[in-house]
């Protein structure tokens, strides 16, 4: 049976909410980057600052943070990578009740949609 | 045969006879009660649906183990209003079958009143409403999955325009230079 995961509301959330390793489940690209380490990802590592983005034949790491705007409510990713540098808004942070189930929506300024779940 | 005692008690069978056929035939569970709300009665639908008999009726139990537990205080506090004040009962509840699966009744009872205006007692019914139900909660749902989706275009529409206006700025801010 799939674990129940409830809606964690994102005015609220802690940063080490999003701490962890998160496997790309599923996403919706753009057409005029389709390429690029994030659109290619299979798995993100997000540690405290760090970022780690696996491809199936690279890997690209860099630097993370979490950003609200007065404008938005909700918050967003700010992402450092070699290569890519964007923002990506958080639409939606599901958590099971214990916290070891997690999916995540994130959305990128280029229209581009990773749906993020862990454990992978 | 013409002994007017014998043609009450025929005619009294018959009448007992019918209301048992209409009793078990509707597709409803059939319930009495007297006025204190003690059950006198059962259909055979109750029986089958249940397990329970009337017997069984007696005390907390079959009351406990029948109703869902988070329906239990609601449905404790709409049929003691009732029974207090003589108002017609209607209330949506869960109730277990003999299987353990839940499924939701419209539960309604109406009083029969004495010639003084006291009641005699409760004919009650409890209507399968499990259909029903399952299509409301559906609806419910996708009624919250259209909302959310609308707040979330509404958001990635803000936050891409936001994106836009920070690259106006900064080929404004090249073009100063």
């Amino acid at each position: 049976m799939p674990e129940l995961l409830f809606d964690i509301n994102l005015l609220e959330m802690p940063d080490d909410y999003l701490n962890g390793e998160w496997c790309v489940e599923d996403r919706v690209l753009n057409r005029n980057n389709p390429d690029s380490p994030l659109a290619r990802a299979t798995k993100l590592s997000l540690q405290p600052g760090s970022l780690l983005v696996q491809a199936p034949d690279t890997e690209n790491s860099g630097q993370w943070s979490m950003e609200r705007d007065s404008l938005l409510n909700r918050p967003y990713l700010e992402l450092q990578l070699l290569q890519e540098e964007t923002r990506a808004l958080i639409t939606r942070l599901r958590r099971s009740t214990d916290g070891l189930h997690s999916q995540l929506i994130l959305y990128f300024q280029s229209g581009m949609e990773l749906q993020l779940a862990r454990p992978c | 045969m013409n002994n007017p005692v014998f043609i009450e008690q025929s005619l009294r069978q018959q009448a007992e006879e019918k209301f048992h056929f209409l009793a078990d035939f509707i597709p409803q569970l059939v319930w009495f009660t007297d006025p204190t709300g003690f059950h006198t009665y059962f259909n055979q639908r109750w029986t089958d649906f249940t397990g329970y008999t009337l017997e069984d009726s007696v005390g907390p139990d079959m009351w406990n183990n029948l109703l869902h537990p988070d329906d239990r205080q609601r449905a404790r506090q709409v049929w003691g209003h009732s029974l207090e004040t003589g108002e017609f009962y209607e209330i949506e509840y869960r109730f277990k079958s003999k299987d353990g699966s839940y499924r939701w009744f419209l539960g309604q009872a109406q009083p029969q009143f004495n010639e003084d205006g006291s009641i005699k007692q409760w004919y009650g019914t409890c209507t399968d409403i499990q259909e029903q139900k399952e299509i409301e909660f559906a609806l419910r749902n996708r009624e919250q999955e259209l909302e959310r989706a609308y707040a979330d275009l509404e958001v990635k529409v803000t936050f891409r325009n936001l994106e836009l206006e920070r690259e106006v700025q900064a080929l404004r801010q090249q073009l100063g230079k």
